[in-house]
Formats: C-alpha cells, sequence, structure tokens
C-alpha cells in the first residue's frame, strides 16, 4: 500500500512536472473567492479551487500581515499552464470568537429530515454537532442563542409532541413549556437580556406559501405575532401592551449591549395578510427596559416606504440590520441586503461592499465588534453559506470570505444549509444524548 | 463441476424470480436510495448503527436502476452465501446441498422483503465473516455422502417452492404493481400507465387512479375515459391532502412537471426527500437538476450536476445537462413587483390549475383536467361556461363533455349517439322511477352525476 502511495506521488509530481507554466499579470479566478479578504489570525487555512476547474497547485508566503498566494493552473492533460500573480490576504489583529455555533437544514419547504445544530472551531475544520433532531424523534430544534456568546449558556426549541424551549446553565439543561406559562404563547426569535436573567421571544403565528410561478420558490409570513418576555430567575412570562396587541404585529427583537433598549420590528396588522403581503413593511422600533420592565412608549427608529426591517443586531452606536422590499422573511427574498445605521447620527446606508446580488439575512457581531458572520445565498441562490467581514468601528467592513472548509467542493456537495449562525467564545460540547435522555422521560 | 450445480439452480431461481417479479420493485430502492463520496454522506452513515454495509448497500442500490443489475446482483448474492454456507457447514461434517439451499433460500426470501439492500449485504456480510472463521476450524470428513442427484432434486424442489411462494405472495405482488406504476410515471411511458392502472384494477386499488387519469390526460383521452374508472368524487382524481404522504409527493411531482408548473413540482420532490434516509435520493436529484435546468435556474442545476457527478452512475446523465447549460442562457431572477403579486399555490388542485391559466401556463392536459374535475364537482354550470371558451380546442367533443352538455340542456354539436343514448337513459329513468340508476349506464357522467356521491 505504502509503495501504491509513494508511486502515486511520483506520478503525480512527474505530471506536474511536464507542466511548462506561462506568467501572467492576472489574477487566478478561485472559488471560494478569497482573492483580497481580510482574516483573523486564528482562521482554519483557506482552502480553494480554480473556479473553472483546472488542476492546480498553491504555495503561500507569509510577509507582516499579508499572506501572499501564487497560484498555477494548468488544464488536466495538458502540457502548458499559467502561473498567475500572486494574491492578497490580510491578518487582522482583532481577535474572532473560537467557535461559531450554526444550524443545518435542507433549505426545504414544510417537512425535514436531518437537522441539528452544530459549532464549527474556526481556527480548525472541525464541526461538531451541539443537538441533532435525532436525539428529539426527528423532530424540529431551532432558534439557538447564547448569552454574549457564552458556551456554557444556551436556549434553543424543540417542535415536536411534548416539545418546548431547552435551556442550558453549565451542566444542566431543563425543559419548559412557554405555551404553559403567562399569555400561554410560543416563543420564536429570542433574544437574552445581557444580564442573562430575562429573554425576549418574539411569538410568530408563521405561515409558508408557494408561488404558483416565477423564481422564488417559497414566501413565508406571519398571520400576527407580538413580543413576550421570559424571566428566567421564576420561569415566568409577561406581556407589554405596545408590543402585545392586535394593531401591530411585532417581530425579531434584539437587546442594546447595555440591556437599557429593546430593539424589535413591528408592521401594522392587515386584515388580509397573503393578500398584502407585497406591501408589508416592517420598521424598526425600540423600547425602554429598566428593572426587569419595559418602560414607556416605544418610538421608531428607522422606517421607510421600501424597505422592511428584520434581524437588527447592535454593537455600540452601530445597528446592523437585514432589508428586503417586503415581508418579514428576508431569507426567500433575492433583493434582501445587509444594512447599517449610525445611531449617533441617523445615517443608513445599504452594505455594497458586503452583499451580492442574492439573499443576504442572518448575521452576528462578534463581541469586541469587530467580526461580523452573516449568511447569503450568493453560491447558487439557495444552500445558505457563512461569511465574514471585518469591521474597522467606523462603519466600513472588508470584502467577505466564505466560512473555509477543508475541501473546497464541500461547499457545493454539502446539501444543507447553515442557519442563524452566532459566535461563541467557547466549545459548547456535545448536548444530544442529554437532550435525548431528558425527552426520553 | 457436480458441486455448481446446486448453487447455480438457487442462482438461477433467484435470478429469475427478481427479474420476473420484482425488478421494479428494486428500481424504486434506487430512486429512493442516496450514494456520494462526499464527506457528509459518509458522515451521515458513520453514524449509523452498520456502516459498512450501509454504505455496499447503498453502492449496489445504484446499479438497480438498469434492467438485470437487481437480479443479477441478488442471485450473486444468493449464490455466494450457499457456497459460504456449504464451506462453513463442512467444517462440521454437515456436508451435501440441503441446508445450504434452505438457508441461501431463506435469505433470498429476506432480500425479497426487504425495503432496501442494507439488511440483504449485512446478512452476506456477517456470513463471510463467519465464513472467514470457520478457516480455523480444521477441516472434517463428512458423516455421510448423499448421492448427488437426491442433493440436485432436493436443491430444485426448495428453489422452484420459493419461486412458488413469491409468485403467490399478495404483499411481493402488490408492492411490484405499486412500484411498476411509479417507475412507467417517472419514464412518461403513459400507454404502460394505462396498461397497469385498468379500471379493474383501480377498483381494487384506487390509489393507481389517479395514475391513470394523469395518463390519460397526456393521451389526450381524459374526455373520453374518465368514467369507465370508479371514481367516487374528485378526492379520486388526485391524491387528497390526507393521502400517504410518500405517494402524495411521488405522484404530484411528477403531475406539476407535466402540468409545467416546476415550482410545485420541486416543492413536492423536495417533501419527498425528507422520506429518504438521508433527506434525499437519487430520483429526487435528478429531477431537481431536470427541473431547474428547464427553468433556467442554472446555478441549482449545476449544484445537482455536481453533487450527482460523486455518484457512480449519473455521468452520462449529469453530461447531458452540463453540455446544453454551456450553450444555453440562463433565467434572469424574476423582479420584485412580479414575485409580490404572483399567485401563491393552495390546497385545492382545481384552483391551481385556474391558477396556472391564469398565469399563462396552460399544459395540453390542463384544460381536460379543469373541465373534468369540474365534472366531478357536478359543476355543470362553470363546466359549460369554460368548455364554451376552449371549444375550438376540440376537433369532435369527448364523449364525457357531451354528456355533461347534453344534460345541462345543449345540444348543438352533439354526435347523435350521444343523444340517443341520453334519450333512452331517460326512457329508462321514467319507466322506473324510484328504482335508482340503470347499471348499464353505469359508466356515464349522467350515472355519476345522478348516483356516484
Amino acid at each position: 500500500m505504502k509503495r501504491i502511495a509513494i508511486a502515486c506521488v511520483f506520478l503525480v509530481a512527474a505530471a506536474c512536472g511536464r507542466v511548462q507554466f506561462t506568467p501572467s499579470d492576472a489574477l487566478p479566478e478561485i472559488f471560494p473567492d478569497y482573492i483580497g479578504v481580510t482574516i483573523p489570525e486564528a482562521m482554519a487555512d483557506l482552502s480553494f479551487e480554480m473556479a473553472d476547474g483546472r488542476e492546480m497547485t498553491c504555495s503561500r508566503e507569509r510577509v507582516g500581515d499579508t499572506l501572499f498566494y501564487h497560484v498555477r493552473a494548468w488544464k488536466k492533460g495538458s502540457r502548458e499552464g499559467i502561473a498567475y500573480a500572486p494574491f492578497k490576504v490580510f491578518i487582522s489583529g482583532d481577535d474572532i470568537p473560537p467557535y461559531i455555533a450554526y444550524r443545518l437544514i435542507e433549505p426545504n419547504y414544510e417537512g425535514w429530515r436531518d437537522m441539528g445544530i452544530y459549532s464549527r472551531e474556526l481556527s480548525s475544520y472541525k464541526e461538531t454537532a451541539i443537538v441533532h433532531n435525532s436525539a428529539v424523534d426527528r423532530g424540529c430544534v431551532n432558534c439557538h442563542t447564547f448569552p454574549g456568546g457564552d458556551p456554557s449558556q444556551m436556549m434553543f426549541h424543540v417542535r415536536r409532541p411534548g416539545g418546548g424551549t431547552v435551556f442550558r446553565s453549565g451542566d444542566d439543561l431543563r425543559l419548559v413549556d412557554l405555551t404553559s406559562v403567562g399569555p400561554k404563547r410560543q416563543g420564536t426569535y429570542p433574544a437574552w437580556h445581557p444580564s442573562g436573567r430575562y429573554i425576549a421571544f418574539s411569538s410568530n403565528s408563521t405561515q409558508q406559501s408557494f408561488p404558483v410561478s416565477g423564481s422564488q420558490p417559497v414566501e413565508v409570513y406571519d398571520h400576527f405575532s407580538d413580543i413576550i418576555l421570559m424571566d428566567l430567575q421564576t420561569d415566568s412570562v409577561t406581556t407589554y401592551e405596545p408590543m402585545f396587541n392586535e394593531q401591530e404585529m411585532e417581530t425579531f427583537p434584539a437587546w442594546s449591549p447595555q440591556g437599557d433598549i429593546l430593539y424589535y420590528c413591528s408592521a401594522p396588522q392587515p386584515e388580509n395578510v397573503a393578500a398584502s403581503r407585497g406591501d408589508i413593511r416592517y420598521a424598526l422600533k425600540a423600547v425602554r427596559f429598566s428593572e426587569g420592565q419595559f418602560v414607556g412608549e416605544p418610538w421608531t427608529v428607522f422606517a421607510s416606504d421600501s424597505l422592511s426591517v428584520s434581524f437588527p443586531r447592535v454593537y455600540g452606536k452601530w445597528l446592523l440590520f437585514t432589508a428586503s422590499a417586503y415581508g418579514t422573511f428576508p431569507i426567500w427574498h433575492r433583493e434582501a441586503d445587509l444594512w447599517l445605521m449610525d445611531m449617533e447620527s441617523g445615517e443608513v446606508r445599504r452594505l455594497d461592499e458586503i452583499n451580492s446580488p442574492d439573499t443576504e439575512s442572518y448575521h452576528s457581531w462578534s463581541g469586541n465588534g469587530r467580526w461580523i458572520v452573516f449568511s447569503s445565498r450568493r453560491i447558487d441562490g439557495r444552500y445558505t453559506r457563512l461569511f465574514f467581514s471585518h469591521f474597522d468601528g467606523e462603519g466600513h467592513f472588508t470584502k467577505p470570505f466564505l466560512l473555509p472548509q477543508k475541501n473546497p467542493q464541500h461547499n457545493t456537495l454539502r446539501l444543507k444549509s447553515y442557519n442563524i449562525p452566532e459566535f461563541v467564545e467557547g466549545d459548547p460540547g456535545v448536548l444530544s444524548k442529554r437532550v435525548k435522555t431528558m425527552f426520553a422521560r | 463441476m457436480k458441486k455448481i450445480i446446486s448453487p447455480l439452480i438457487v442462482f438461477a431461481g433467484a435470478f429469475l424470480a427478481t427479474l420476473l417479479l420484482q425488478k421494479n420493485s428494486f428500481v424504486i430502492q434506487e430512486y429512493d436510495g442516496l450514494f456520494l463520496l462526499s464527506g457528509d454522506y459518509f458522515s451521515d452513515m458513520l453514524r449509523t448503527p452498520f456502516p459498512i454495509s450501509g454504505i455496499i448497500g447503498d453502492f449496489l442500490t445504484q446499479f438497480f436502476r438498469f434492467g438485470v443489475y437487481a437480479p443479477l446482483i441478488v442471485a450473486v448474492g444468493v449464490a455466494a452465501a450457499f457456497l459460504m454456507l456449504r464451506s462453513i457447514l463442512s467444517r462440521f461434517s454437515l456436508d451435501g446441498d440441503i441446508i445450504p439451499t434452505v438457508l441461501s433460500c431463506a435469505l433470498w426470501v429476506f432480500i425479497a422483503f426487504a425495503p432496501t439492500a442494507r439488511r440483504g449485504v449485512a446478512a452476506v456480510l456477517i456470513l463471510f465473516l463467519v465464513w472467514l472463521a470457520s478457516w480455523l476450524l480444521p477441516k472434517k470428513e463428512p458423516l455421510r455422502q448423499l448421492p448427488l442427484w437426491l442433493d440436485v432434486t432436493v436443491s430444485l424442489v426448495i428453489t422452484c417452492g420459493v419461486f412458488l411462494f413469491l409468485v403467490l405472495n399478495g404483499g411481493i405482488r402488490e408492492r411490484e404493481r405499486t412500484a411498476s406504476l411509479r417507475v412507467a410515471a417517472v419514464m412518461s411511458d403513459w400507454d404502460r400507465v394505462l396498461a397497469i392502472a385498468t379500471p379493474e384494477r383501480c377498483s381494487v386499488d384506487p390509489d393507481m387512479m389517479p395514475y391513470a387519469f394523469l395518463a390519460l390526460g397526456e393521451k389526450g383521452r381524459l374526455g373520453n375515459d374518465l368514467f369507465r374508472y370508479p371514481v367516487k368524487s374528485q378526492d379520486d382524481f388526485d391524491f387528497s391532502a390526507s393521502a400517504e404522504d410518500y405517494g402524495r409527493y411521488f405522484y404530484n411531482g411528477i403531475l406539476y412537471e407535466t402540468l409545467q408548473c416546476p415550482n410545485e413540482a420541486i416543492h413536492n420532490y423536495f417533501q419527498l426527500a425528507t422520506y429518504q434516509d438521508h433527506g434525499q435520493s437519487f430520483l429526487v436529484l435528478r429531477r431537481l437538476l431536470s427541473d431547474y435546468y428547464q427553468t433556467g435556474n442554472y446555478d441549482l442545476a449545476g449544484k445537482y450536476a455536481a453533487v450527482l457527478s460523486r455518484s457512480t452512475l449519473h455521468s452520462q446523465y449529469v453530461r447531458h445537462f452540463t453540455e446544453r447549460m454551456a450553450t444555453g442562457t440562463p433565467r434572469e431572477a424574476d423582479s420584485i413587483e412580479f414575485r409580490k403579486n404572483i399567485p401563491l399555490i393552495t390546497h385545492d388542485p382545481l384552483t391551481n390549475l385556474i391558477l396556472l391559466g391564469a398565469g399563462g401556463i396552460n399544459a395540453p392536459a390542463s384544460l381536460d383536467r379543469v373541465l373534468c374535475s369540474l365534472l366531478l364537482q357536478r359543476d355543470l354550470e362553470n363546466f359549460q361556461a369554460v368548455f364554451a371558451s376552449a371549444r375550438d380546442r376540440y376537433e369532435n367533443i369527448p364523449r364525457y363533455y357531451e354528456e355533461a352538455l347534453v344534460l345541462a340542456g345543449s345540444t348543438e354539436d352533439i354526435s347523435a349517439r350521444t343523444l340517443q343514448r341520453y334519450s333512452s337513459f331517460q326512457g329508462e329513468i321514467l319507466a322506473q322511477p324510484g328504482a335508482g340508476i340503470p347499471e348499464t349506464f353505469s359508466d356515464t357522467f349522467w350515472y355519476y352525476y345522478f348516483s356516484a356521491e
């Protein structure tokens, strides 16, 4: 076996050795496109291939904080190839959290088979299932969140008969059925208060619909939605009338870093949501929070006649959000983009440096506010992949780069989408067995 | 030479039985199966209790799509089991072919009833390990040697017995019939669909009727043949929302493809995939590649082509599409204005047909399906209106449309035969009031209209 391997190495080496390379000033066209991106120091090696499928070799050298990639490519069987001009990758001194967590799920319609919430170590290619839905009889596991990226605390929903919301605190796991307390409403999108004591949930009655023709396969809208507040010390759920009423649909809660303001999205409740779905636009609102209670009237932070806001995320004075032309579920909206608001100046701009012609949707800030991770469908229009970008603190992002995989073809071959990427400050470990035991009781 | 007669008999029996009785059942296994040289596929398999037999089983299942491969693989497996069993038993002085024949035939039956190849492969693998282990034992002299003719005769009798058991087994026959129907529909072999889903067979298995109506629609015969089938309501026309999910999604995927509504076909194929072990299958991947190519979504078609190229037997299939995509033009994404006003699919098939028509999607069979749905709903008023708007599409008015038009009071362009028959129908009803509808009219729309509730 060893001899065969050595022989193979010699054969490959001999094959490459016969190729004559012509130097070129052009940069190679590679997939994923890592040319000119900025990465953190602790990032797994960027693995790529020629976009047109040609054979290639690559060598890398580091000069200061810049990596130079030298790529040589040739057609299989050809004796002529091209030695491309080296391309640069910049290394930032800003730390990035060591892990991200996301859900992997087939980008299906109503049903699913396999799904799980996974962690990925960013300095390597190691991916681990935190909890797989085989632990809950193929039920749905979703909407995971970690307060402040703390890996020892976590929550996620389990949708199945006897399901509920699972809270992890260190080694303890407990299941709470939100529909049995307070206003008896199910929790959907969570926002964990920085103090760790409260979680604001939106409670959505969501409907999937399918256009008879055209390029958009799915439309999702809410029949109604409200915001509820859970106190983890007492397991009680309370409501606040301005965010729990029949006139408005409130969703996508997000806390300010200090926990004194809750941001959320809100739209007037139409009579027939399906019929008027193209005219529903969510505004970004906020309400004060003090000593465990919402205080005063909410105010509008941002509203537009042509944009519908979702997923507000705050770091310092910067508010990052997704905006689509209408509706509440940007993932199926090709025009959905990331936007940034300077809350001091009120300036809002579309982030053209990181958006693509396809969907950009969920996003998270790193704890130091220097990195974002966001989901995008730019590769094939359907399977969501994760991209990172560096933020300079002055309102500018660098060219985003795709989460590196050991084999770049994995990005194509993986038949699952990445949902809800969140930075985590450590290894969240594995919960599947304990969750299985908990649900077996 | 004499020693291979019995295993050859078992081989021949398993080969012929699988070929004649189960060929399509194995094709469906390929449709539902998946084998990919990808990291996620192998990670999934490593999480299963028996990954090696699973991977080998999935690998072999790929070949089931083509003619004689499944019978050949089953027969080779069964014959190999025979030979291993004979070798193992010889270590215990149990020579002869009778026990190996019995046990290998038991494996054959096990494979015949197994839903996937994985279990059969697991059984053969276990046997293989036992066979390897048996080499550690010393060879022993046989206790007594049966005459060759007796060994061969007993093997032949047992093999024929198993063959007969499979021929007579209702479960095997039913599974193969359903599989044949589905395979024929996937291949758009509408004559074969109609040969399987006959009116008589549909009265026993109403789930075959939607396939028959699909085929009749594609052949342009729906208006002439609908009520020859034991149709009782609109629910028999399509799979209702309460029908078994796998069968419904399988059928709906094909239906909406024929109706030129790839969005809904893709929707149903995605749903179908959730019933498979890996959340994906070869059939679904092939249909997604084909449908996305048809819709001009080359990004996704290219993805599925890349995924399928990681299997063993799809290179030609993938090349067919990649070559066309290389010279074709992808479709531009729709504008926001277009998207926000587009109608949404409903749970009512008739409404969906009307929405498709309103959206300019008019497959040849759509009009007949709309008209027949209206007949099944006994909605003569709307039937008349739709028919009038499409009258010029029919050179001769189909039989059941004539019957409906006559019932609605129209005689224009109606054949003399239908008018005469309607007259006799009325005559018989009036002659024996309260006696119900005469059975001689059971294949008419009038019979359905007045009696089938």
